[in-house]
């Protein structure tokens, strides 16, 4: 363990033994000297994204557990432990999810259910940036990944044009661009940025202290913060460009959901077999979707065995596994069905979407004519959240919050109706606009 | 709500959660677990395995440090160990929890049936499947007194059988071998009853019901988890009702004490109060 | 036995003692109040009068008072053969007993068959039916009864129990609990309302209805106390206002009662409002002009 040494004078005054679990990742050869992977930009990134958190988490991670999941989770960019459970979770490539599954992600091993009422295929654009983010995080390695890689995904999909379909990262605004273009000069190895990154923890505890007075100051700050240390965690994607190259058999493998249970199980076990170092992010996009589901699925003595064997392959890999599936609830959530309670009961986590019906789009079209960028497009029900409804805590909210999709992101923001009359809303427009940017500001940066 | 005052737990008349007058010599006992959306029963399970175990579910009520400190200091009575059968979730989700509460791995035994369950049984005979199941389960009774099922009912899909057989072929060979059995089934496809009583129940819903009744009419007490009807609230996750079942237990010198808690479950700890 | 039709709670005790020559005791309870308390009583009223064969679905405990314990088996022929070697092969003095603690377990087509075929003089069935249970019905099997529909049809005596509800109102309420499988407290109390409908031999059935209390084994006869209720508090309403007789007598009551209000009839349709249109001899209608269409 020569390169603990070096880390630490890194670091100099935390001495944050994160970067050892961080560092000492699978994926990097053993035979390769301490020098070069010691410091990589990620890592002293790492270091200062440490200290600026003032975490003082570093000793359970120290432990050598890591050793019997796989290590992978401890260095892979897209992983980060859940600030409620501190179990590892991988962003779903929408940041807004993320937070509203309460673990500013999904965890390693979850199921989540996206159900979607009315004929909208809003869910489809929370399924696109999911698989996005998994190979966004796979070619975070550069040119590495197609071999090695960290990511795979699996898709049950009759859709052979799946990969091509998946969104691009969102480039932002040109100041935007200008900033990322700094971050990477900045992260290039030289002496003086060294330098600076182990001067950086006294500044970032003085604004710390500050910021303490301020809550959206502090807000932005320690997001600001968590996105130094999980520099690759979550992108955001414009869902109107395309993720170019689009991903190969080699970062993403395709099942036909229309065979044999025993062949769909079967193959999803041979991916987990051979891609035994990697996250495995299986998507189920539009279950039971009478296109591409034969009638015999809506039967209960089928789905539910599949479902069943999924989630018991999910399960057993649940070190390296996550998934996450769709469906449209209505054509099934007839009276006295138990289909729609069956297949939530599979997963560990369920949210339901309802796009708001024409009257409502219209009032929030007329409410919002001068910010039409507030115009929210449906409801998000939760149901079920990962982990904290297993363990018996009450996560049922209806109608408490409202997503809206744009171009580069999907918004899930607290619901209120907003008020209609003209006056008030000139008045009272600062007030709300304030109160929402307020509880928006961790989600809503750029970068 | 905070300052509310916590309860203990209380099933039967002599104010235990277990009363040792269930585990008289050749007698057998049910009791029904029901939960819906929104309350998961993996609290209750846990408590009743600690009280299995050692007598009384010492975590509940319990701030977790409180809790784990207390849980070191006590000693393991001589009782049986327990047996937890799940088909939905895996071994690691109960023994990572009751590691949490510190209750000796030795004390307790997981069977899971969600892992490779359909892997290794689909397509097999129905009867066979659970005659396996039946022998596997009924080994435990060795040297296990109570056995917790959790959702047999998908066995009702999983093999495409009918709920009377599911009782007829496991559920009541499982209550000859066991002292007490406890069924927790989830309740939630009720909330999706035409009101109608008119209207024609879907086959599902048939087998769902009649598999429920059933378990209703074999236990002695029902312990029903269920969200409160306004919804979520930041101070109460649900309501524990519990209530007698369609068995007599007037053979026993108990009775089942009807209660109605509120609950709260937090981090890993479940506080109780009085309605 | 005219004495018993004149006291009710006489008959109800000679049915549960065996005593009424009724050889096939139905039971329907439900999940309010399941029927365990009946069997219990009958067992206590028979005592050793009478060997008991109880079979059962539901539990594997052998109550004190049962001679023999059968366990219920998915095949009711095995089953019938297992119960019948503990019955008299001839008609013998002694009473048999054979309590069923489910009869929802018999497939319904060969349901009828089990009854007849253990019925024997010597023989009292006592059989429990779940009536919640719903039931899976095959096309082929569309227009046969029930089983509940069978049992009721072929028992002699049929003892309902029900819960104690205050009101129509919190019987509405419970119902709807019921159904959603939420138990709220207060259910299988030990005192309950049992309706006892006993069939002569004519088959002209008389219904009461009795409060039960297995605590202290008695039953008092319930009367149709709700309408009772009513009459009174119409009264106590216009007592003292003034002193005019405001009251009605209870001839101009059934009268009141029988007028068709306007508005029931619109109540009758389901869904919103309708309009009712009735033909009548003068109604120029033409079926072929559309502008004439009444609906």
């Amino acid at each position: 363990m020569s390169f603990r040494k070096r880390s630490e004078v890194l670091g100099a005054p935390g001495g944050s033994p994160r970067v050892l679990s961080r560092g000492a990742g699978p994926n990097r050869t053993p035979q390769q000297p301490p020098l070069a992977r010691g410091i990589t930009p990620r890592d002293v990134r790492s270091v200062t994204g440490g200290i600026s958190r003032l975490s003082v988490r570093n000793t359970p991670e120290l432990s050598p557990v890591v050793t019997k999941g796989l290590e992978l989770d401890a260095s892979h960019p897209g992983i980060r432990p859940s600030p409620a459970t501190s179990q590892p979770a991988t962003s779903t490539g929408c940041r807004d999810l993320d937070k509203t599954l309460g673990h500013m992600g999904l965890p390693i091993g979850q199921t989540l259910l996206i159900q979607e009422q009315g004929t909208t295929d809003f869910s489809s654009v929370l399924v696109k940036c999911f698989a996005a983010q998994g190979i966004v995080h796979n070619r975070v390695e550069g040119s590495n990944a197609f071999v090695h890689g960290n990511t795979h995904l699996v898709v049950l999909t009759l859709n052979q044009f799946f990969a091509k379909e998946l969104p691009g990262v969102y480039q932002g605004s040109r100041k935007d661009v200008k900033r990322s273009k700094v971050s990477l000069t900045e992260s290039k190895i030289t002496v003086q940025n060294t330098l600076e990154s182990g001067a950086a923890p006294k500044d970032l505890k003085i604004a710390w202290r500050y910021g303490l007075n301020d809550d959206s100051a502090k807000n932005s700050k320690r997001s600001e913060a968590d996105l130094d240390t999980y520099p690759n965690y979550s992108h955001a994607f414009d869902i109107t460009s395309r993720l170019v190259p689009a991903p190969t058999s080699a970062e993403l493998t395709l099942i036909s959901p229309n065979q044999p249970l025993d062949a769909v199980l079967s193959q999803l076990q041979t991916v987990f077999q051979r891609h035994d170092k990697k996250l495995i992010r299986v998507v189920v996009p539009n279950l039971l979707h009478p296109v591409m589901y034969s009638p015999e699925y809506s039967q209960l003595p089928v789905i539910v065995p599949l479902l069943h064997g999924i989630r018991s392959i999910i399960k057993k890999n649940s070190e390296r596994a996550v998934l996450i599936s769709t469906m449209s609830s209505d054509l099934y959530s007839k009276s006295g069905s138990q289909l729609v309670t069956s297949i939530e009961n599979m997963f560990d986590a369920a949210i339901d979407l309802e796009p708001f019906p024409q009257e409502m789009s219209q009032f929030l079209e007329r409410v919002y004519k001068s910010q039409p960028q507030k115009i929210q497009h449906g409801l998000v029900h939760l149901m079920k959240l990962p982990l904290l409804s297993d363990r018996g805590e009450m996560h049922v909210r209806r109608s408490e919050y409202a997503f809206r999709n744009g171009k580069k992101k999907f918004e899930i923001e607290a619901w209120g109706i907003p008020i209609d009359d003209s006056e008030v809303q000139e008045s009272k427009g600062g007030i709300e606009n304030s109160d929402s940017s307020k509880s928006q500001t961790t989600v809503s940066l750029d970068f | 709500m905070s300052m509310a005052q916590k309860q203990d737990l209380v099933i039967f008349s002599d104010h235990s959660v277990l009363s040792r007058e269930l585990f008289s010599k050749d007698l057998h006992h049910v009791l029904f677990v029901t939960h819906k959306l929104g309350t998961s029963p993996s609290w209750l399970i846990n408590a009743l395995v600690e009280t299995q175990v050692l007598g009384f579910p010492a975590t509940l009520n319990e701030s977790h440090a409180a809790a784990v400190n207390r849980a070191s200091n006590r000693k393991i009575t001589d009782s049986k160990c327990a047996t937890v059968a799940s088909f939905i979730h895996n071994r690691g989700f109960f023994t990572s929890a009751l590691k949490k509460l510190k209750v000796d791995a030795e004390c307790y035994n997981i069977i899971d049936y969600m892992t490779d369950f359909v892997l290794k049984n689909y397509g097999k005979p129905a009867s066979k499947v659970l005659s396996s199941l039946l022998e596997e389960l009924s080994n435990e009774s060795a040297t296990s007194e109570l056995l917790i099922l959790e959702q047999p009912e998908l066995l009702v899909h999983l093999l495409n059988i009918t709920s009377d057989q599911l009782h007829l072929e496991l559920i009541n060979p499982l209550i000859k071998k066991f002292p007490l059995l406890v069924v927790v089934s989830y309740t939630e496809a009720y909330e999706n009853v035409p009101s109608d009583s008119n209207e024609k129940l879907s086959s599902d819903m048939i087998e769902q019901i009649r598999f429920c009744n059933s378990c209703f009419f074999k236990s002695a007490a029902v312990l029903g988890l269920k969200p409160l009807a306004t919804g979520h609230a930041s101070d109460v996750s649900g309501t524990l009702t519990i209530t007698r079942g369609g068995a007599s237990l007037s053979h026993l010198a108990v009775h089942v004490v009807e209660n109605e808690y509120l609950f709260l479950t937090q981090k890993d700890t479940t506080k109780l109060f009085y309605r | 036995m005219a004495s018993s039709s004149h006291n009710p709670a006489v008959l109800l005790k000679r049915v549960l003692s065996l005593r009424e020559s009724s050889p096939f005791i139905l039971c329907v309870d439900c999940i309010e109040r399941s029927a365990s308390s009946i069997v219990e009583e009958v067992s206590r009223e028979v005592g050793d009068s009478a060997t008991i064969i109880y079979v059962s679905y539901e539990t594997n405990n052998k109550p004190r008072y049962a001679t023999h314990f059968v366990e219920g088996t998915g095949s009711e022929a095995r089953l019938l053969d297992t119960i019948k070697s503990y019955l008299p092969s001839k008609p013998s003095p002694r009473k048999h007993l054979v309590i069923i603690d489910t009869l929802n377990l018999i497939p319904n087509n060969k349901l009828s068959q089990f009854i007849s075929s253990m019925v024997s003089p010597s023989v009292v069935l006592l059989g429990i039916y779940h009536k919640q249970q719903p039931e899976v019905r095959p096309s082929s099997m569309e227009n046969y009864p029930s089983s509940l529909q069978l049992l009721q049809f072929m028992a002699t005596s049929i003892l309902d129990c029900q819960p104690i509800t205050e009101d129509a109102a919190a019987e509405e309420m419970l119902d709807s609990k019921i159904q959603k499988l939420v138990i709220p407290r207060g259910l299988n109390s030990p005192v309950f309302k049992l309706v006892l409908t006993n069939r002569r031999k004519s088959g002209r059935a008389l219904t009461y209805s009795f409060q039960f209390d297995s605590r202290n084994h008695t039953y008092n006869v319930l009367q149709e106390q709700a309408e009772n209720e009513n009459t009174e508090d119409d009264k106590e309403v216009f007592e003292g206002l003034t002193t005019f007789n405001l009251n009605i007598s209870n001839r101009q009551k059934a009268a009141r009662e029988n007028v068709a209000l306007p508005f029931l009839e619109a109540q009758s349709f389901n869904a919103g409002g309708a309009i009712v249109y009735e033909y009548e001899k003068d109604d120029d209608y033409d079926e072929e002009d559309p502008y004439e269409d009444p609906f």
